[in-house]
């Protein structure tokens, strides 16, 4: 042998299956099953999603104001989502015809060329106490029925309707259920003093949730969505009360002594959670509760402060304010108190931290040049984007369930007010209109 | 980008043909006994000429194979060849000179000889020029060689990179080559796919409130179509993870709803297509 057999293998044969391999991999592996790949395409118009919206009809005349008053509804949640342009039914081309929900297959020729991607119809009556209604979604491009929803519930309640069949025509275009019948509860001192409201999204129903005329503040909800914990001075001392929406009947649930402020609420497997804020003597710091269980964990220690905890979706994390660098920064920890990691590095001041829905970013407000501005990070801080920009303040970011908006309270119009965008900064509109300031923005989950 | 990718694959196929075909052929010339042919010279020529043999077949690790030899010759050569172990190409050239000089040296102090053998050392000096000449060509081939040999490895490398990265990108390359739209030689393959490109673009539009810039979304939808133009079918193969993202691109697709039938030059019932959307070129 002129080769030593160690040396064939390595040069001769192994190339050789090498070569082989590589080959019938690139020509043989899916036989057949050809597929064409175009360049990708980017840079998309930007233009909101056209969507007619019909007239209501109402069998009996008498119950017209119902259907109009769901539809002027329905019409104001698509428009001020940012996400729709709303076509009235004055502007339909001249031979649509649209009388009650259904659609015939002629009536879809009458929209050709129209540039109206949907088209929602229905009629709503009246029958003694309830309200009654048959929504139909349309698809004018494929020219196809999408969904028929019926709706039965009591006449005082058609606002809800309304708000509920946005969240469906949104479902059904989107893929994900609208966020048009949660609230945002927030503080108000209308009367002169500081009592907690709700506000639906779209601005409308405001009402009046504590009347004790003493100082409530920093209304956070419980994940069901049926309470509302906040901090008052009922009793004096800043204690934590629940308050139950459906019966308003209050619970006091943390009073130790200094301030129990700023609960963030979790319910998993183990059961219902909160981690809350105890400021004792000079310093404050979070402690993790129990429902059940009258011991308080303390997740910080030390000389510096820890405040204002929100916890990641998964449970896993909490993003908190503290000075442990000199001043206020956003900081990251897991559910022990361990592995700390700071988010915000620019500005003196940087507070209000929240958790996105979707766990992706946190929000916080932040200090620049005199004025708080809403800011969104990484929760590992690589990437942070300023949302709003203002020679006013911006201040106390609360998400949406679905993550698509962010409300915040502003003095863009001298006092302070709750406003809400969308989380890329656009579409800011002013929620609302009570005399005096309205602060301390909490949205609340989806309510079913 | 598509058509380099073809090449890429063209030409790596050719090269596995030509290792494949190579080896063949190396196979064949080991059996054949070059190295033992007699000759009147004790000149180490034929012995170079047999590398040369080998060295054109395999273009690989030609230092090897001279080594071998060098080491077979040992016992006949001076103990100069011997050391001359430590082989590059280099050495080997002047290792083979100091042979000829010691064979010359021989020559000489034969100078008593008979005619017969004066002849005949004439004949052998010829022979040793000859000789020096081809051990002098077969040296500079076997340079030649390895620098083919190095650029081809070279190359080998690169094509084998891509081919890695080509599979690591979801496996596509290997569908690439099968359809006749996506033949680097297809006009009209190319000029449909830029159509479909351009129907599929004017019709997509998203809200300014819903896209999201800073995140990095890209929604990827294969749609078949028959060759009339027709939808057959159109499915979200990897979404974006932001559902509205992906409607307005699946939303673009059926907007344009008939798109242009097949050229004629391709001779199929229907065939897949996949497209990404991401908001903005990076």
């Amino acid at each position: 042998m002129f080769y030593s057999s160690k040396n064939f293998w390595a040069y001769k044969i192994f190339p050789i299956i090498v070569g082989m391999t590589v080959c019938f991999l690139l020509m043989y592996s899916t036989p057949g099953q050809g597929k064409v790949y175009l360049d990708t395409i980017t840079n998309p118009e930007l233009a909101p999603f056209p969507i007619a919206v019909a007239d209501f009809t109402s069998p009996q005349k008498i119950d017209g104001q119902v259907a109009q008053n769901i539809q002027r509804t329905l019409i104001n949640d698509l428009e001020i989502s940012g996400f729709f342009r709303v076509i009235k039914p004055e502007n339909f081309p001249a031979n649509a015809q649209v009388k009650g929900s259904l659609l015939d297959a002629s009536d879809f020729d009458a929209w050709n060329g129209s540039e109206v991607n949907a088209l929602v119809a229905g009629s709503f009556w009246v029958s003694g106490d309830s309200l009654l209604g048959s929504v139909r979604l349309y698809d004018l491009v494929e020219k196809k029925f999408i969904k028929g929803v019926r709706y039965e519930g009591k006449k005082e309640e058609w606002r809800r309707i309304a708000h509920r069949l946005a969240n469906e025509v949104v479902l059904q275009i989107s893929g994900e259920k609208g966020v048009f019948d949660t609230q945002i509860a927030f503080v108000s001192n209308k009367t002169g003093n500081k009592e907690i409201y709700l506000i639906d999204f779209d601005g409308e129903n405001v009402r009046q949730v504590t009347r004790n005329k003493s100082i409530n503040i920093l209304p956070r909800w419980t994940p069901d969505g049926k309470k509302i914990l906040y901090t008052s001075f009922m009793k004096r001392n800043p204690d934590l009360y629940a308050i139950d929406l459906a019966s308003g009947n209050n619970y006091r649930i943390s009073y130790r002594n200094g301030v129990n402020a700023s609960p963030t609420w979790l319910s998993d497997a183990e059961g219902e959670k909160m981690i809350l804020m105890l400021k004792q003597g000079n310093r404050s710091h979070l402690f993790l509760t129990k429902v059940g269980d009258k011991r308080a964990i303390p997740l910080t220690s030390g000389l510096n402060n820890y405040a204002s905890p929100s916890w990641s979706p998964d449970g896993k994390r909490i993003a908190f304010v503290s000075d442990r660098s000199g001043t206020p920064q956003i900081y990251t920890m897991n559910m022990q108190g361990n592995n700390i990691k700071r988010v915000s590095y620019q500005g003196s001041y940087n507070a209000s931290p929240a958790w996105s829905p979707k766990g992706d970013c946190i929000a916080f407000c932040g200090r620049q040049n005199g004025f708080f501005d809403i800011f969104l990070a990484t929760p590992d801080g690589d990437q942070v984007r300023q949302l709003t920009k203002g020679p006013y303040n911006n201040e106390d970011p609360t998400w949406s369930p679905d993550g698509r908006y962010l409300a915040f309270s502003s003095t863009k119009e001298g006092g302070a007010a709750i406003y809400v965008m969308n989380i890329n900064g656009t579409h800011q509109r002013k929620l609302t209109t009570l005399r005096g300031n309205a602060t301390n923005p909490a949205w609340s989950p989806r309510l079913e | 980008m598509k058509s380099i990718r073809v090449a890429f694959i063209l030409s790596l196929g050719i090269h596995v043909v030509f290792i494949g075909v190579s080896s063949f052929i190396a196979r064949k010339a080991k059996m054949q006994p070059s190295f033992y042919t007699v000759t009147l010279l004790q000149g180490s020529s034929e012995t170079y000429r047999g590398h040369r043999q080998r060295k054109d077949v395999t273009g690989r690790k030609v230092e090897k194979k001279i080594r071998h030899h060098v080491r077979r010759r040992e016992p006949k050569t001076p103990k100069k060849v011997a050391d001359s172990k430590s082989e590059t190409i280099k050495e080997m050239t002047s290792s083979s000179k100091e042979k000829e000089k010691v064979k010359n040296s021989k020559v000489k102090s034969k100078e008593a000889a008979s005619d017969y053998e004066k002849v005949q050392n004439a004949i052998a000096q010829i022979h040793q020029k000859e000789a020096l000449k081809s051990v002098e060509e077969s040296v500079a081939e076997i340079r030649k060689e390895l620098l083919e040999e190095k650029e081809r490895a070279e190359e080998e490398n690169a094509e084998e990179k891509a081919a890695k990265l080509n599979q690591e990108s979801e496996d596509a390359t290997d569908e690439r080559v099968s359809s006749p739209f996506q033949g680097y030689d297809s006009q009209e393959g190319e000029l449909y796919r830029t159509q479909l490109w351009s129907l599929i673009h004017s019709q997509w539009s998203i809200s300014e409130a819903n896209l999201d810039k800073s995140k990095d979304l890209e929604v990827r939808i294969v749609m078949r179509l028959s060759k009339d133009g027709s939808i057959q079918d159109v499915k979200i193969v990897q979404s974006s993870g932001d559902s509205m993202f992906d409607n307005s691109a699946l939303l673009a697709i059926k907007k344009v709803g008939q798109f242009p039938p097949f050229p004629l030059e391709i001779a199929l019932e229907s065939e897949e297509f996949e497209v990404s959307f991401v908001p903005q070129e990076n």
